[in-house]
């Protein structure tokens, strides 16, 4: 038409379709799961007080020094602003005995987006959980401090005299000796013979639910956990298929064994609430860039977790799993994926919308 | 040919939907209380040989040459190829390569309006009505597939695809049903949805003329349920037509890509369209509403494809409102007689926002295939940043196809051609469900789009 006369008329942007877009973002997933993280974080400080803030700071300070100094190797623009690395280092502070020295901490924060993430080519490229990265490389190199805990609220370490004569003094013997994920490892061993410990086990449930017993920064809690879980599953961040997943596989190995001899194995609520099960469930293993993509790809992810930790807590040599489940389990997403790719509209064998 | 499924005998009772789509803003609260107005005849009118899916059709008018509204002026030039007819009265000014649509030069027919004689002709054309209960048996389906034919009319929900193909029925692919596609589910537009509220009639005869030419026993009309008065209009006519005819009106749940055709008709009738086939392959033909209407004027009164209705929405646009366009209009002077851009006006879309391409300028003219403009505003077009894919699997959710959207685009990206054919990437319709999910604001249909270029070129080899 008459485009030399009408040269005077204004110009559009010009950009490929679609011109609208939702309102979520990437930091606002990241921002999501910190969220998620708050409640526990929130116990962490009552129980665990200073100790709390100096890992947590620690450990994000280490993922975040390795994830720049990484931006710079690599002539890469700085990365930060989508929040993972925070994420990350909260993660695997949380992971931590409370006590455990700040220095190592932030090296383990330093391997986990440096190792665990940026070597791989930075976010979404990882096959790895990066926080779990982390903490495998504190468990191998730091093993006897990585499985070292203290009473919560104080510096005395679980199982020592001292703790175990405060226990006495404070009626917390059931949390001076040992913490309840050692207990289990000790029922187990002892192949039904000690009565005492699961009664022990048993009446530190309430304790395990409310955070008030020894273990990891930010795993003694289910209360909280379930809540920032609940948190994410109403903002869509996560799918129930993976925590479902985790609980089931655990089940399928605690519940018949205890049906079979409920007086001499923990029962199931024990193995579900104890150690980093929940927490793994609803926060480690649902991170989205190691985890399957289809709905089915991450049951069979979150069942495959539960069932590699309970193997790992009744046969391995340490009391908890978690960690090496999920990392044996982001060794096989690939071929999840492979396994439960979709099926397009019309190819044969998927006739219904 | 795959097996096809019987489809229900009671459509209306179904589960009405999809797996997959998105949901995003409607908008419709703009222009759908609007009623159609008809635009005012612009001083020259514009007319591409290409505005249909073919060959382009050839100029049978020269500079200088009087015309009259409804005059041929450009034939069809191929099986798949559409004529094109002068919607106004006046004289032929130019015919000479032309800024296009798709961004490339081409050959259009300038003429000159003459608003006196053209306007007479409108008004004759006005008391040419079409009821829903027309009388059938005068035309045999030969005669319909050819009005059709020679009206030009191509399909106006935007593919513009020649649309008696489509009626001419095939003794190995017979159709069982006939859909309409009143479901208009691209945010803003609302053409489609006043259409139905104010000539439920016209499309209803489209319909049943459908019906005759293709052999159908049923037909269908879907609508989304966010257009209830619609749905109530159509109903109403239906009823009132009291025609023997197998109708239904079927409601979806409003959710894009509801409209697309491979969304649409498994929703209805529970059978899918085979990635790489067409509707035809399981028995169907579907046609949008606006096409319908245009088919009962093409029949009815011998009327070819010269107007359309067409939406102007969108922030950007002073007073939005629906508008009945003759073809060839520049959309420049239709903006105009709408108020002309505000402000904060900062991109013409030829279409809605989900699938329609943009214009940098709005030199451009009418197409068949155009359901409306819609312009967006500086807030609502700002450039995102682009973060990391972070595998949260949010585009796989969306897709409508089952496609694997954040794989196909990489693939894309990394000119992985084999591969993105093998995962099927020529299924994709590029709705845009995927981008518009994607929490990292990645522009996978981009890159889609461009891994399905390469594929084809692979997929032509073989």
């Amino acid at each position: 038409m008459a485009a030399e006369e009408k040269r005077g008329t204004r110009l559009f942007m010009v950009e490929s379709s679609p011109h609208v877009g939702g309102d979520l973002t990437t930091p606002r997933v990241m921002l999501d799961v910190l969220i998620a993280l708050a409640p526990a974080t929130l116990v962490a400080l009552w129980f665990f007080k200073m100790y709390a803030v100096v890992l947590v700071v620690s450990c994000v300070a280490g993922a975040a020094f390795a994830e720049v100094l990484a931006n710079r190797l690599m002539h890469r623009s700085n990365s930060l602003g989508d929040l993972s690395a925070v994420v990350t280092g909260i993660i695997l502070a949380f992971c931590l005995p409370p006590n455990f020295p700040f220095y190592f901490a932030f090296m383990g924060g330093a391997v986990s987006t440096g190792i665990g993430k940026m070597v791989f080519g930075g976010l979404g490229a990882n096959i790895f959980n990066p926080a779990m990265v982390g903490r495998a490389f504190l468990t191998a190199c730091f093993g006897t401090m990585m499985t070292t805990w203290t009473v919560p609220g104080t510096t005395q370490v679980i199982g020592s005299p001292e703790a175990i004569e405060y226990g006495v003094a404070h009626g917390l013997e059931a949390i001076t000796q040992a913490t309840p994920m050692g207990l289990v490892k000790q029922v187990l061993k002892s192949g039904g013979d000690d009565p005492e410990k699961l009664k022990t086990l048993v009446a530190l449930m309430p304790r395990m639910c409310l955070g008030s017993v020894g273990g990891s920064l930010g795993e003694t809690s289910a209360i909280a956990i379930l809540l920032g879980g609940g948190w994410m599953l109403l903002r869509r961040t996560i799918t129930w298929h993976i925590p479902v997943g985790v609980v089931l596989g655990a089940l399928a190995f605690a519940l018949p064994a205890w049906l079979v001899s409920p007086a001499a194995v923990p029962n199931p609520g024990i193995h579900i609430l104890g150690g980093a099960m929940l927490f793994g469930a609803f926060i480690i293993a649902t991170d989205p860039v190691t985890c399957p993509l289809s709905a089915k790809g991450r049951l069979i992810f979150g069942v495959g977790v539960g069932i590699l930790t309970m193997l790992i807590r009744i046969l391995g040599g340490y009391p908890e799993g978690v960690m090496y489940a999920v990392l044996l389990m982001n060794a096989l997403t690939p071929f999840l994926d492979q396994w439960t790719k979709a099926k397009p509209l019309g190819l044969e064998g998927n006739s219904n919308a | 040919m795959a097996v096809v499924k019987p489809i229900p005998d009671r459509l209306e009772k179904r589960r009405l939907t999809f797996k997959g789509g998105v949901h995003p803003p409607e908008h419709k609260e703009i222009t759908e209380h609007k009623p159609i107005e008809r635009a005012p005849l612009p001083p020259e009118i514009f007319l591409p040989t290409a505005m249909h899916v073919g060959a382009p059709a050839t100029p049978v008018v020269a500079k200088k040459d009087v015309v009259s509204r409804a005059q041929l002026v450009a034939e069809a030039s191929g099986f798949v190829s559409a004529p094109i007819h002068s919607p106004v009265s006046g004289t032929v000014k130019d015919v000479l390569p032309l800024p296009h649509q798709s961004g490339r030069m081409v050959l259009s027919i300038v003429i000159q309006t003459d608003v006196e004689k053209t306007e007479e002709i409108i008004r004759a054309e006005a008391s040419q009505g079409v009821e829903a209960n027309i009388d059938l048996s005068p035309y045999t389906p030969e005669q319909i597939v050819r009005a059709v034919k020679d009206a030009g009319i191509v399909g106006l929900g935007g593919a513009a695809f020649p649309t008696f193909i489509k009626l001419t029925p095939n003794e190995q692919k017979p159709t069982d049903i006939v859909i309409l596609n009143g479901t208009e589910c691209e945010p803003f537009l609302t053409a489609d949805h006043r259409s139905m509220l104010e000539t439920p009639g016209r499309i209803i005869a489209g319909l049943r003329l459908a019906m005759k030419a293709t052999g159908a026993p049923r037909g269908a009309i879907g609508i989304e349920d966010n257009k209830p008065d619609a749905i109530a209009s159509m109903k109403k006519a239906l009823q009132e037509a009291n025609v023997t005819d197998r109708i239904e009106i079927c409601t979806l749940r409003t959710k894009y890509p509801q409209g697309g055709e491979r969304n649409l008709i498994p929703a209805i009738t529970g059978r899918a369209v085979p990635v790489g086939g067409f509707p035809p392959d399981v028995g169907i033909a579907i046609f949008n509403v606006g096409t319908a209407a245009a088919i009962a004027l093409a029949v009815a009164h011998s009327r070819p494809l010269m107007e359309r209705v067409m939406t102007l929405t969108g922030l950007g646009i002073k007073n939005p409102g629906n508008l009945l366009v003759q073809i060839g209009t520049p959309l420049q002077f239709l903006v105009d007689k709408c108020g002309g851009t505000t402000h904060g006006a900062s991109m013409a879309i030829l279409g809605g926002p989900m699938m329609g391409p943009t214009a940098p300028e709005l030199n451009l003219p009418v197409l068949k295939g155009m359901s409306g403009i819609t312009v967006l505003t500086h807030s609502e077009t700002r450039p995102r940043k682009e973060f990391a894919c972070i595998r949260c699997g949010r585009c796989v959710d969306a897709c409508p196809l089952g496609l694997m959207p954040s794989l196909l685009a990489r693939l894309g990206q990394r000119r992985r051609a084999e591969e993105a054919l093998r995962l099927n990437v020529l299924a994709c319709v590029e709705c845009g469900s995927c981008s518009y999910v994607c929490p990292s604001n990645i522009p996978l249909v981009q890159y889609i789009r461009s891994g399905k270029a390469q594929a084809q070129k692979i997929a032509r080899k073989k």
